[in-house]
């Protein structure tokens, strides 16, 4: 973990909400891990006053992306931000999705694509079959869809609005067939994942969950994230954010992926 | 070279850019970032005897120039602190501070003795102010006759330093100063955060989860300057002043109003470094106006 200034190096807009940020930052990219996040500084005055945590959404050499949906201030004063600007950024922090032996099943809602694209990345550098279930509320929300597409051969669409791929929710999608043999991995919105974590216990499955909370420290530090799960409240920046769907009592209210 | 010493009581601190408690963990979370002897001191989150759950969540929210938090002391109890967490801190350099919270006077008492022997704690913060929790914290430290007794009864047994902090949620901040000075308090620190409330206006209910929290934050600023001044014309021994400070000048306020030493907290979010880069910028301030000590702005508030 470290603090870092990193420059913007891309900026590349994905419809009227989205924004996708890269940024050189070599020492984060080479210790980046999928399911890790990075906290990033919105503005040097008074408010906002907190930082806001993404997902790492990929990692090359010496460069991260981020994927923002705008949402509130904060997002709306880093999705303004121009190729060139300087970000504080701390990261990577949390801790990282276990990559599983068994074919990969990776479930997405919205924005909570993003840890699991940059896990796709990872698995297919492994080798590992993946089929990726990535649902939104319109094809306009589907923002990596064409990434996901050519990065496995194995994809369902799902769309509310049936703008795009089948028309429905990702949940509706998952039976005993599916999941059958499979390692599961997930991030979405809190409805989703209620519903997936029912879904799921009733197939006697579980499956890794990437959560976001509103968070202060990003470092286990000041409590304020917390989940409650079977052990406890536990942090959401340092014990997580991955934590198994079965251990979790009461997920966050979560922010982005539910506006 | 600028003379930061500071005196806190029997204590002394190298520099008196403190960070608060609850803000900073148990001491050992923001190490990677720098090495905690460069702070003047750390104040350790609250422990209680027992470990304590804390809040339903949310517990946390950003608000105009600030967050309200409802953390409600969740913390590793007493036995964990002493078996795992100060053990952590064995050969890291810095002067740490623990923090206690209880629902009796002998729950402060036995939390007093039992810090007595553990050598890595430099002194007790004796929390009679959380705002989260339904007994003890607030409920002690709004009461004068209360402050005064839990802070006899920990001096009593305490073998270390006693600095016991403070709630904004009083009407006059100065007589709960004197009880705390009155009891034997060696230090108060001041202000905790000021109770506060958001509404979701969509759903209607409140957005934290234990309804009420602390305000904390720029906002609260001028609300500790006021009370830190207030403390300062009440009471002899030194004050820690905190609340809002992000910036050097921030806590140059602080110092003037009487402050001898200051504690950063929710400017810690915002940058881990805040506290190194107001101690910096509090020797520039010295030096720029050709003080050769930090005591020569300590309570020197012009009032003609």
């Amino acid at each position: 973990m470290r603090q870092v200034e990193a420059p913007i190096l891309n900026v590349r807009n994905l419809g009227a909400r989205y924004v996708l940020h890269t940024y050189s930052a070599p020492s984060l990219a080479k210790e980046a891990q999928p399911g890790q996040f990075v906290h990033i500084r919105v503005t040097d005055g008074v408010h906002p006053m907190l930082r806001r945590p993404f997902s790492i959404c990929s990692a090359g050499e010496s460069s991260i992306d981020v994927l923002i949906k705008v949402v509130g201030e904060g997002t709306e004063i880093l999705s303004s931000k121009k190729s060139g600007d300087i970000l504080d950024i701390i990261g990577p922090l949390g801790k990282s999705f276990r990559m599983e032996e068994q074919p990969a099943l990776l479930i997405a809602g919205g924005i909570g694509v993003a840890p699991l694209y940059f896990l796709a990345q990872k698995l297919k550098m492994t080798g590992r079959d993946i089929l990726f279930l990535y649902g939104a509320r319109t094809k306009d929300d589907l923002v990596l869809k064409d990434e996901i597409s050519s990065l496995t051969d194995k994809s369902i669409f799902v769309t509310e609005d049936g703008s795009t791929g089948n028309r429905g929710i990702v949940t509706s999608c998952i039976d005993a067939d599916i999941v059958k043999g499979r390692a599961i991995y997930a991030c979405g919105p809190k409805a989703m994942l209620v519903s997936l974590q029912k879904k799921l216990r009733a197939l006697g499955k579980t499956a890794q969950f990437s959560l976001e909370s509103r968070m202060a420290c990003g470092v286990g530090a000041c409590q304020g994230c917390v989940v409650e799960t079977i052990n406890g409240y536990r942090r959401v920046c340092v014990d997580g954010p991955i934590f198994t769907s079965g251990d979790i009592i009461s997920l966050p209210l979560t922010g982005a992926s539910d506006e | 070279m600028n003379n930061l010493y500071v005196n806190i009581g029997p204590l002394r601190l190298n520099n008196p850019v403190t960070v608060a408690s609850g803000t900073y963990g148990y001491g050992t979370e923001y190490l990677d970032f720098y090495p905690p002897e460069r702070l003047g001191a750390v104040f350790l989150k609250g422990v209680t005897l027992k470990p304590r759950a804390g809040n339903r969540t949310p517990r946390i929210v950003e608000t105009p120039a600030g967050m309200l938090n409802a953390i409600g002391l969740q913390n590793v109890g007493l036995e964990e602190l002493l078996k795992v967490k100060l053990p952590a801190l064995s050969g890291i350099g810095g002067v740490f501070i623990a923090n206690i919270s209880g629902d009796s006077i002998d729950e402060y008492v036995e939390l007093a003795e039992a810090l007595n022997n553990a050598t890595q704690i430099a002194a007790l913060e004796v929390n009679v102010s959380c705002p989260n929790v339904k007994r003890g914290g607030m409920a002690f430290g709004i009461s004068p006759e209360a402050t005064e007794e839990i802070t006899r009864s920990v001096r009593a047994v305490s073998r270390i330093p006693v600095i016991v902090k403070l709630s904004p949620n009083v009407t006059d901040i100065a007589v709960i100063a004197r009880a705390a000075e009155n009891g034997g308090a060696d230090a108060v620190s001041l202000v905790n955060t000021i109770l506060g409330m958001a509404i979701d206006v969509e759903t209607r209910r409140p957005v934290l989860g234990n309804v009420t929290g602390g305000l904390s934050g720029p906002a609260i600023r001028p609300v500790a300057v006021r009370m830190v001044w207030q403390a300062a014309h009440s009471v002899k021994i030194p004050i820690i002043g905190m609340g809002g400070i992000r910036t050097a000048r921030d806590a140059v306020e602080f110092f003037l109003a009487g402050a001898t030493a200051i504690s950063v907290g929710t400017a810690v979010f915002q940058d881990p470094f805040a506290p190194l880069k107001i101690l910096d910028g509090i020797v520039s301030f010295l030096e720029t106006h050709g003080y050769s000590s930090i005591h020569d702005i300590i309570g020197q508030l012009k009032e003609d």
